[in-house]
Parts: structure tokens; sequence; C-alpha cells
């Protein structure tokens, strides 16, 4: 099963991060043994979607410290970090330009299967993004998830086939945008017009040759 | 210039209320790109987090619009950003109609609500709606979103109809997801699945591949909980992986020239579990090598894609799992194995040294010299993996007549590995094989191997246990005298060191403790050894948690010191304790403790001493008894048990009177009588009753020596009568009574505490 896909670039700077399973600080345990002290456990109950948030971005930076110092000519799995589960968990990462795609697996999975998964997620977005750089992820974070969960559902590799999930993506997009209808329009329209790139295409515009008669006209 | 000019026409027509002009979500996420600092990028966000909060909370924020905000809270939420007032509204959005909302509601759902959320409980109605949806998109995103949201486990009884409904949909898209939602459940709630179970092991025979390789994604989990309803699944299995390897699936489900590689993997991962008869192994292990002639190219050395060789790798595990008798398959089997040893790829040669390292286990044997220079070559591999795997085979590959180089190895990387994970996997290693080979390696090999980790098991969990092995070994005493001599020079000089581990000073004050005889100048030389480290730890790190554990194991060595014969008490040693009884509360007792045992060192060693005879009788009181009695001392001392035995309890119902029907004779125990009164009165008082005799005149009835109780002439005429001692204690303890009710009240203690 997969635990978490996680996405950052070379500054560590996390560009999508999913988890499928529900990672527990030594804090949050803390306040869990407490639940039988019920006034305790309500006013620090208000605490955990803050330490569960910590514990995330914990998880990012120990998982980025591990992978960014290993060398390119080295394996692409290792042990997982002490915070996601340590030597019962894998991390399988695969180092694009300036992304790093992380995938933390348990035993059941193969370290090389995975691998290949990655490298269809990164062959998907690229279709579907037209030559994907990290702004794209940045810019289009639901687009991304949707992508995702055609490949991977609660942990579970879903589909593995790049045709099969970018006629799903592009069947969802002729959904939205049946949908969209004429309140789109606009947006559609001012898009369209953004994307002409008037200037370029006037002076790319080819006039053609003037007959020989009018070129010897002489005023 | 122009499509600006465009741009802003265009979006001047259809200008609304303030509440729909927004930046645009990219302009939102290029504000906070164009941050120059940390702390500008947070500035930025925080900022633009609150116009986003104000936004959501407005109700006329339309759907479409709620959908950019929580997109970009998503992105807050991925930064670090505490984002729960988006939760509310992302349930809202999922809740919408059109399927572009929803989607964004349930993608925001998924991304930001977490286990502990309490609004997780308004998802479930919509998620119950959206499966009994007829159209299928909302079908699958429900599907989806169930198995990414967090839901509480009360809620899972009421989706659970609505998914096994979906199992029988029409479409292979929803029933694929309906599959994983199943096993999704199956995995976090297993009780709620048994139903469940049987309809997906049904979907094994779908007409569509991909429900086929979902429901065969499954089939681990099923295997374990519920390995009744799957028996019998190996010879289908095996038909459908020769379908695959024959090419009889559609060429789209292909990888890089691969048929279905992951539906492959799915399959030979669950065959091992399965096989149970000998046919069934058979059947399974020719399918296997098939597996690797077709998928294995010339080379299976070249390792592109990934996918090929993890196949390759998955049927040579399956394989390595049966039993294999025949040494032809075995040395094929070797044969691959060592191909993708040899492979330059480093993620095929980890997967080949792993198995090396499965068949060494199964196989018992030894590695060839081919197998030993690879190995010795990765040895010193830059790849951390690949070392780790490479140890990892020694470690398996070991033999009683290597295990001290194998150990040695494990030291050495150990101590120059800057991995803590790595450190602490290799130092486990070292004592799983001091384990594995104990009767093979000395003690004196085995204590000074374990001394050497201590430095290095220094901040691990595996410290404690280091240490007490050590320990044990040296309680033991079963070492050579130059082992014992090498020993205490080497913790010798840790604990004159300026900085030393605190395991290894442990150990060495534990043992010039426990050991003193090991230094030359015998105890005195380990007491002044112990107490010159004691002073340098008060002075230097009193206040760190690891020099206090040392200080209070100085304390139990100093103990243990003092009760040796040869035990002189130096000059320091009182100043010493008390700097160190002003460390906490539990060095004040301990420190206490022990200067008070060092005064009274002398009378506890005579007491412990084997010619004192500790006597039990209260034999001391005998002489003051005698002379109480003597002197006509109204009160006179005696054991406290005996009376409580005799005494009879006070009967209160006219009933059960009969019990007692004998008079107990004239004369009594007129000694006792206060005692039993006390006794009466008191029930909790174990002192020393007292009894006053009534009048000076009447001699007592009982007089107590160090032999028993001594019994006067008419007493002893009575109880001769009655031979029977029962009956004769019933009677005395009537009397007893009696005398109790007449008697005056008197302090039980009476002169003792004068």
């Amino acid at each position: 099963m997969i635990k978490a896909i996680l996405v950052f670039n070379n500054h560590g700077k996390p560009r999508l991060s999913k988890f499928y399973q529900y990672f527990v600080s030594k804090s949050q345990k803390l306040i869990h043994s407490t639940q039988s002290h019920m006034y305790v456990y309500r006013r620090l109950r208000g605490q955990m979607a803050d330490l569960n948030e910590d514990m995330q971005q914990q998880i990012i930076k120990e998982t980025f410290q591990l992978v960014s110092k290993r060398e390119d000519n080295v394996c692409n799995f290792l042990e997982g970090g002490s915070l996601i589960g340590g030597s019962d968990y894998k991390l399988i990462y695969r180092h694009y330009a300036t992304l790093y795609f992380v995938f933390c697996v348990d035993s059941s999975e193969s370290e090389l299967g995975i691998l290949d998964l990655i490298q269809v997620f990164v062959e998907t977005l690229d279709k579907c993004f037209e030559n994907v750089c990290e702004l794209d992820l940045i810019f289009h974070v639901d687009k991304v998830h949707y992508i995702l969960n055609e490949l991977v559902m609660g942990g579970m590799v879903l589909e593995t086939n790049m045709s099969e999930i970018l006629t799903r993506v592009e069947e969802q997009s002729k959904l939205e945008k049946q949908e969209a209808g004429i309140t789109a329009a606009p947006a559609r329209a001012v898009s369209a017009v953004k994307n002409m790139n008037l200037s370029q295409q006037i002076k790319d515009i080819k006039l053609p040759d003037l007959p020989q008669a009018i070129k010897d006209l002489k005023f | 210039m122009m499509s600006n000019i465009l741009e802003k026409t265009l979006g001047s027509v259809f200008t609304g209320s303030n509440t729909d002009q927004f930046a645009g979500l990219k302009s939102l996420y290029q504000k906070c790109l164009s941050a120059r600092t940390k702390k500008e990028e947070n500035q930025i966000i925080r900022e633009l987090l609150a116009t986003v909060k104000l936004r959501l909370s407005n109700p006329s924020t339309r759907p479409l619009l709620a959908g950019h905000c929580l997109a970009f809270a998503i992105f807050a939420e991925l930064m670090g950003f505490n984002v729960e007032f988006a939760h509310i509204h992302a349930i809202n959005l999922a809740q919408q109609s059109s399927i572009v909302e929803k989607k964004m509601g349930y993608v925001a759902c998924c991304c930001l609500l977490n286990e502990t959320n309490e609004l997780n409980l308004l998802l479930v109605n919509t998620l119950v709606r959206d499966l009994a949806s007829k159209n299928v998109a909302i079908v699958g995103l429900a599907l989806c979103a169930l198995c990414s949201a967090p839901l509480p486990t009360e809620v899972i009884p009421s989706i659970l109809p609505a998914v096994l409904d979906r199992l029988n949909h029409s479409t292979a898209y929803i029933r694929c997801r309906a599959v994983i939602a199943v096993h999704h459940i199956l995995r976090r709630h297993p009780e709620h699945c048994e139903q469940m179970v049987c309809k997906v092991v049904a979907l094994l025979g779908d007409s569509d591949p991909h429900v086929v390789h979902r429901a065969l994604g499954c089939l681990p989990d099923i295997i374990q909980k519920y390995p009744e309803l799957v028996a019998g699944l190996v010879q289908p299995l095996v038909a459908i992986q020769r379908q695959i390897l024959n090419g009889k699936l559609p060429a789209q489900l292909n990888y890089r020239g691969i048929p279905t590689p992951w539906m492959q993997m799915s399959i030979l991962k669950c065959l091992p579990e399965l096989c149970l008869t000998e046919e069934e192994e058979f059947a399974c292990k020719e399918v296997l090598l098939e597996t690797i002639k077709i998928i294995s190219t010339k080379n299976i050395a070249i390792s592109e894609p990934p996918i090929r060789s993890a196949i390759i790798a998955q049927a040579l595990t399956v394989l390595l799992s049966l039993e294999e008798t025949n040494e032809a398959s075995r040395i094929r089997i070797m044969n691959y194995i060592g191909l993708m040893l040899q492979s330059e790829n480093c993620d095929v040669k980890n997967e080949g040294l792993l198995l090396l390292e499965n068949a060494l286990v199964k196989y018992q044997m030894t590695l060839t010299e081919e197998q030993n220079s690879v190995v010795k070559s990765s040895l010193d591999h830059a790849d951390l993996s690949i070392k780790r795997r490479c140890l990892g085979l020694l470690t398996a590959g070991a033999t009683e007549n290597d295990v001290q180089s194998v150990c040695g190895q494990l030291f050495t990387h150990a101590a120059k590995s800057e991995d803590e994970s790595l450190k602490h996997w290799l130092l486990e290693q070292a004592l799983l094989l001091l384990d594995r080979f104990e009767s093979a390696v000395s003690e004196d090999w085995k204590l000074s191997a374990l001394i050497k980790l201590m430095p290095l098991a220094e901040d691990t969990k595996i410290n404690e246990n280091i240490y007490k092995r050590a320990r044990g070994i040296l309680v033991k005493g079963n070492l050579k005298d130059e082992t014992w001599a090498k020993m205490l020079a080497v913790l010798t000089t840790h604990g004159e060191a300026k900085s030393a581990p605190t395991n290894l000073l442990m150990l060495y004050i534990w043992t010039l403790g426990n050991l003193p005889h090991l230094c030359s100048a015998g105890t005195q030389e380990a007491l002044t050894k112990i107490i010159v480290l004691g002073n340098k730890l008060l002075n230097n790190a009193k206040s760190e948690p690891s020099a206090r554990d040392l200080l209070l194991q100085i304390l139990c060595s100093i103990r243990k010191i003092s009760e040796k014969e040869d035990f002189l008490k130096p000059d320091n040693l009182d100043n010493f304790l008390k700097e160190v009884s002003e460390l906490s509360a539990v060095h004040l007792v301990e420190a206490s403790d022990l200067l008070k045992t060092l005064e009274n060192l002398e009378k506890i060693r005579k007491c412990l001493q084997l010619e004192y005879e500790i006597d039990f009788s209260l034999s001391a009181l005998d002489n003051f008894v005698l002379e109480s009695i003597q002197t006509g001392n109204k009160k006179v001392y005696q054991p406290h048990v005996a009376m409580l035995v005799l005494q009879p309890k006070p009967i209160r119902s006219p009933e059960l009177a009969h019990l007692l029907p004998v008079e107990l004779p004239s004369i009594v125990m007129q000694t006792s009588q206060d005692s039993a009164k006390a006794s009466m009165e008191s029930s909790s008082s174990k002192s020393s009753q007292v009894a006053e005799p009534t009048s000076p005149n009447q001699a007592p009835a009982t007089l107590w020596t160090k032999e028993g109780r001594i019994k006067n002439t008419s007493e002893e005429q009575t109880t001769l009568a009655d031979s029977d001692p029962l009956t004769n204690a019933l009677r005395l303890s009537q009397q007893i009574s009696k005398n109790a009710q007449n008697a005056e009240p008197e302090d039980p203690l009476g002169d003792l505490l004068r």
C-alpha cells in the first residue's frame, strides 16, 4: 500500500502532498491517551489539527533531508524516516530537473514497480500540462489532484495505463465544459484572446508576392 | 498590450458585484512566489488567506469562486498554514449538484480534513447520496472520496450497503473503484467486511481485465483474513498468468512491451500464499519459470523498464519461498540471481543482493567465489542502500567460523556511518549475531564486542540492552584474567578521560562497586576512583540528567563496597555524600540512607555475621517480666499473638451460645485480662498487651517465658482433667472474656513507654 505521495522542489518546498495514512505525532498520542479525562481532551482537541499539520510538515522536511543528500548514481529507494515509519516503510523517489517525486510505501509494494508508477504519473502530468513544470503544479493544484486520484485511490494503485488516465481526465474536462455552458463563455473568450498573441501573429503574417506588373510600375 | 486591452474590455462587460471581482487564482500564487524571503512569503500568504476567508464566509460568493478559494487554501495548507476555516466550505462545496464544484469540494475535503475533525460526519450523507446517483462521474467521485476522506469508524456500516451495490454496477469504471473502496474498508475495518469478501472474490471472473486487476489487489489481505474463501484459486490464477504471457489480453494494457506488468505482479504476490498441495506448488513453479523466461531479455542485467526486473525479482522471491529439492532448478534460480547481481543499475543490484540473502537462508548454502567478490566490492559502494544490503547478506550468511569477522565488519561500518538509522540497524544485526552464535563465541570476545558497541550505541534504543548484557557477563565471571585486566584498563581510560559515553561510565562505576578486587589496591582504590569520578561529575556536569543517573549508580556502588570486610571509610566520603544529596530528592534519600548506614556499619556487620543468632521470641522481655512479677508490679507484658488466638469473638446472638457450652475453669489468667480488654477496645492494635492482676495477692495465672507458658499448679490440675487442648482453649477464652468485662480500662503499653 502507498502511504504517502510527496512532491517537493530542490529547496524542499512542497508542491504536492497526499497522505493515505494518518501519521500520529507523539504529542497527538499523548492527547489521545487523555481521552478518558474528557475536560482535558476537549481542551486539547482543538490543538490536534495544528499538531497534524505540524506532523505533515515535519514528514515532508525529514523526507527532503533524506532524499536530497543522495547522489544521482545510487538506488532510488531507501528506508523511511523515523517520523514516517522507519524501516517498516520505504521511500521510493525519482528526481526530475527541479522536482523530487517521492512515494512512501509499505513492504507489500515492489520498489521497482513503484519506480515505473512514478514514471507513469510524471508522463501523465506532462501530457496534461504540455511540458509540465513546477509552476503547473502550483497554479493547477486541483487538476494535479484529479490526475493523482485517477492513478492512486486510497493508497492502492487504480490505473497504470497512461492513455486510460488521460481519457478520464479529458472526459472530466468535457463534462466540466458542458456544465459551464454560457456562464463560462466570457472566461473562455478572455483566455482565448490572451492566448492569441496578436503582436506575434501580425509579425508572422506573410503577405503574398505582388504581381510582376505592379512591381514594374513606375511613379 | 493588445491582449490586455481585450481582456479588460471583455472583463468589464460582465462586471458584477465586488464579491465577484477576484484577482484570479494565478495571480494569488504569483504574489506568493514573488516573495524574496520566507518571512515575506509567510506574510503574503497570511494576508491572502484572510481575504480568502472573507470571501468564503460571504454567503453571496458563487460556488465556482469558492472552489478557487479552496484551491488556494490547499496550497496554503501545503505550505504549513492552518486553514481550518475552509473545512466547512469544502463540505458545502461537495454538496453542490454541479460536477465541477462537487469535484473541487471532494478534493478539498480529502486534502484539508483530518481524522480528528468533527465535520467529517457531515460528509457522510453527501457520500451516501452521491453513491446512489445515476451519474457515473458523481458515483466515481464519491467512491474516490470514500477512500481518501477521513471518516469515523461508526459511519462505515451506513455507507457499506451503497458500496456493495456498486460492485454490481454496469460500468467497469465504477466496479474498479468499488473494489478499491471495499479493499480500503477491509484494511481499516475488517469486522464490517465479511459479507463483501465473497463478492470481491467473485469479481476475479469479471469480463473487464481492469476489474480483475483490482480484485487481485485485494487478494493478499483476503488470504490473510479469510483463507477459507480463497482455497483452490491457484489453478485459475496460473491460467490467467499464462493468458497474459501468451498475449491474450488487449494490447492497450501493455506497458513498454510488457503485457499488463502490474497485474502479473499482483498474481505472483498471491501465488505462494495459496499453494497448499504439491500439485499446486508444481503448477506455480512451472508458471514462475515460464514468466522469468518470457519476461527477461537476453541480458537481465539491462533493467529498462524497472518493472521488468520487478516481475523477475518477484518471481524469484516466490520460487525461493517454495520448497525446491531439484538441484537443477536451484542452479537455474541462482543463475538468474547472479545476473541481477552483475547489473550496473543500483536498483537491480539491490534486488539481486536481497534475493541472494533469501537464497542463503533458504538453501543454507555458502557463497561462491564469484558471489563473494561481488559482495565485497559492493561493501565499498557509494550507495548506502547497497552497503546495507551487503551487510545484511553477510549477517545472514555468517557461520560459526566467521561470526567474529562479520561482527568486526559491522562494527567498522557502524563507526564510520553518519546515517543514524543505518548505524542503529548495524548494531541490531551485531546483537542478533551474538545471540545466534552464543555458544560459538567465548565470553571474553563477547564482552569485548559489547564494550566496543557501547560508545556506538550511545543514543539508541538498544543502549540499555547492551549495558545489561555486558553486566550479565561480568556477573557470571567466566572470564580470563587478562580479559579482566584489559576490560578494567579500557573502562578506567574512559573514566579518567575528559568526556566519555554515559553507558561506559555506568559500567565502570558498576564494576568498581561490585568487583573492587579487580583493582590492584583492592577496595580502597576502587572507592577512591569512584569518589574522584563522582567529584568530577559534581563539578562539571551536575545539571545533566545522565550525570545524575551516574551519581545514583555511584551511591549504589559505594553501598556495595561498604559491605566488604576491608572497607575503610575515607575522610572525604561524608562531604561527597552531602554534596550529592543536594541534587534532588532521590539523591537526598539515597545519600542520607547511605550516610546512616555508614555510621552504624559496625553494628550492621555484626548483625549480618552468622555467629549471631537473632532471637524472635522476645526473650529480651523475660527479665523485665520476671522482675515485675517479683516486685509485685501490676503490669506484665505478654506476647500479643497468643492472646489474640485464645480470645473468643463476642457472641451477639443467643442462638450461637451453644457453640461454647463448656464453662471455663474458675482459675483464670488474671495477668491477661487487661490485654484482652485492650484488644476488644481497639482491634487494630498490635502492640504488646498488658494484663493487670486484680489483686497483688492473687498469683499470676500465666507467665510467659522464652520456653513458653508457665502454668501454676491449680490450673494444671484443672487442665489435666480435660486434656483436649481445644476445649481448654475454649474454656480459657470464655473466662478471659468474662474477666475482660469486669476489669478496669488500662493502657496496653503501660510502663513500656515510661
